[in-house]
């Protein structure tokens, strides 16, 4: 049923034989059938009604109408249509109550006039798409129908079309999108834009798009302000896979690159009541990335949240990525395997290991957990954690914290993912050459921070003695537990 | 002319009694970094070098 059929605003009830048949109608004809395919797959029997925004300005794809599609003989509509999805039956009384709306609102998916691709910018929610027992990042956005404001949490997808863009720009999108949502140094950047961010560095013409190169995708982000880092499954063998989890658990999406195709990846998903996977990398150690069994991510040629799996057989598997990038602020001058390489250094070092200073972690094997996170977000849990002793606490209330940290928590099997028993600290500012970047080594037993290096002096390690430990929980804000 | 001694800031109250300098000497200090390092950099060289060659190979696969 079509409320409103010919208004600007026609609302979609889903129901009866051919519930999305009304959808094709409403939203014709930027709306093929290979569109509304893929809006089905994606959501299912979960959207209730739509409601249908005609004559919808995208930013997106006004940037490509302007710089492309406009430059043409026969030119392509320069408006969209934008689908709005709940999960309850709404009318047009209800729309304008938002309090009554909010929550059903699943997310939008913008309709492009372009072919073969139609599917333009897009958030939905994770649980619309049926996305549940998960870690993703996400960011937040605010749609307003008609004056009332929604506000949708999920990770921006954009499907190819083709002529500006490829699966290389909307990857690069999909990830810069992310981060300008969520966090405000980063700027908003529109397609054109970004296949122009590679003019310099390309030889031919910037459009109709061949694609690009991997290196060309990090030259990129680098101009729109971060520090990417290339790594290739050849060359970090047993670590590829983890470095990859590594990254995408700091909350930092990274670009996965298969024999010819790229996706991006922001989530994941563990089997803590299996056997971790067997791994080689480090005997002693258990690290949480055995835990993982899946992927999640955005590829452009399908829907969002799209799961790779580390151990089955499908034809994109995590074992395929051949390379990634992963976009780092461009304050984190330690990468994670530096970071890990000194890690191992400390914990099992014979002064300041964990055989040597805790009786309890040498129990049992420890499990790491390695994540980047900021010193703001480190603190701001404290109270909420209280970091298994009050000593414990008060010293990291009081230390000073570069702007971005590597942490690794220590746990046992049986004790992890609900708690854990210490961490150790280092400063993501500083290269892995400097003794300096020690910030806290934290056992049940025993903390050992660097004084002076957080004073701003030369480096003064001093050792509290800790009466008495509890488990604590693990840091939870880069990733949303669903 | 101030002839104070700089104030001795304390990350805790009490820090003197609750904490103790981790190497009792200022050559086990220099010892145990040098120790840590000439374990770590021979792998800090590989990192280095897999870099190198990761950036090299990107330069030749193109994603379309």
């Amino acid at each position: 049923m079509i409320a409103q059929e010919n208004g600007l605003l026609p609302i979609v009830t889903l129901g009866g034989v051919d519930p999305w048949n009304g959808v094709a109608q409403a939203a014709s004809p930027h709306l093929d059938q290979r569109g509304l395919n893929k809006i089905q797959g994606a959501l299912g029997n979960r959207a209730k009604s739509v409601v249908v925004e005609r004559h919808y300005i995208d930013k997106d794809y006004r940037d490509t109408f302007t710089n492309f599609h406009a430059k043409k003989f026969s030119t392509p509509d320069s408006r969209c249509i934008r689908l709005h999805f709940f999960g309850a039956p709404v009318n047009h009384e209800l729309i304008r109550d938002n309090t009554a709306v909010q929550p059903h609102f699943l997310g939008y998916v913008v309709v492009r006039p372009t072919r073969p691709n139609c599917i333009g910018r897009t958030l939905l929610a994770p649980m619309a798409c049926g996305v549940t027992d998960c870690y993703l990042s996400l960011c937040k956005e605010e749609v307003s129908i008609q004056g009332t404001v929604l506000t949708v949490e999920g990770f921006p997808f954009i499907s190819q079309d083709a002529d500006v863009t490829a699966c290389a720009q909307s990857a690069l999108w999909m990830l810069a999108r992310y981060f300008s949502n969520r966090y405000h140094v980063y700027p908003e950047i529109y397609p054109f834009r970004l296949t122009a961010l590679t003019k310099d560095y390309s030889i031919g013409r910037l459009v109709p798009t061949a694609g690009l190169y991997v290196w060309q995708m990090a030259e990129a982000l680098r101009q729109i302000g971060f520090s990417p880092v290339i790594y290739n499954r050849h060359e970090h063998g047993d670590t590829f896979e983890h470095l990859m989890y590594t990254y995408v658990e700091s909350g930092i999406p990274i670009l996965a690159a298969f024999d010819n195709h790229v996706v991006t990846l922001f989530g994941h998903r563990s089997a803590f009541s299996g056997q971790p996977a067997p791994q080689t990398m480090c005997g002693q150690f258990t690290f949480s990335s055995e835990f993982n069994c899946a992927f999640f991510g955005n590829d452009d040629n399908a829907v969002p949240y799209q799961t790779l799996s580390c151990h089955g057989s499908m034809a994109r598997n995590i074992d395929k990525v051949e390379r990634f990038i992963a976009a780092l602020p461009d304050r984190v001058f330690l990468r994670a395997e530096g970071f890990q390489a000194l890690l191992m250094q400390v914990l099992l070092g014979p002064d300041v290991g964990f055989q040597a200073l805790s009786p309890i972690i040498s129990r049992q094997k420890p499990v790491l957990r390695l994540f980047l996170t900021t010193g703001r977000s480190f603190k701001k849990r404290i109270a909420v954690r209280r970091m298994g002793n009050s000593l414990v606490a008060d010293v990291y209330r009081n230390l000073p914290l570069p702007h971005f940290i590597w942490v690794c928590e220590i746990s046992h099997a049986g004790l992890y993912p609900a708690k854990i028993m210490g961490e150790v600290i280092w400063d993501a500012t500083r290269n892995a050459h400097e003794r300096d970047g020690w910030i806290a080594v934290h056992y049940p037993e025993v903390l050992v921070v660097d004084e002076g290096a957080a004073l701003n002096e030369p480096q003064n390690l001093v050792k509290f003695s800790l009466a008495s430990a509890f488990g604590y929980p693990i840091f939870e804000n880069n990733l949303r537990n669903l | 002319m101030n002839t104070q001694e700089p104030r001795r800031l304390e990350l805790v109250p009490g820090q003197n009694q609750k904490a103790e300098p981790l190497f009792k000497t200022k050559e086990a200090y220099e010892k145990f970094w040098a120790d840590f390092y000439a374990q770590v950099m021979p792998i800090l060289d590989k990192q280095r070098e897999a870099h190198r060659r990761s950036e090299e190979a990107a330069m030749h696969h193109l994603v379309d």
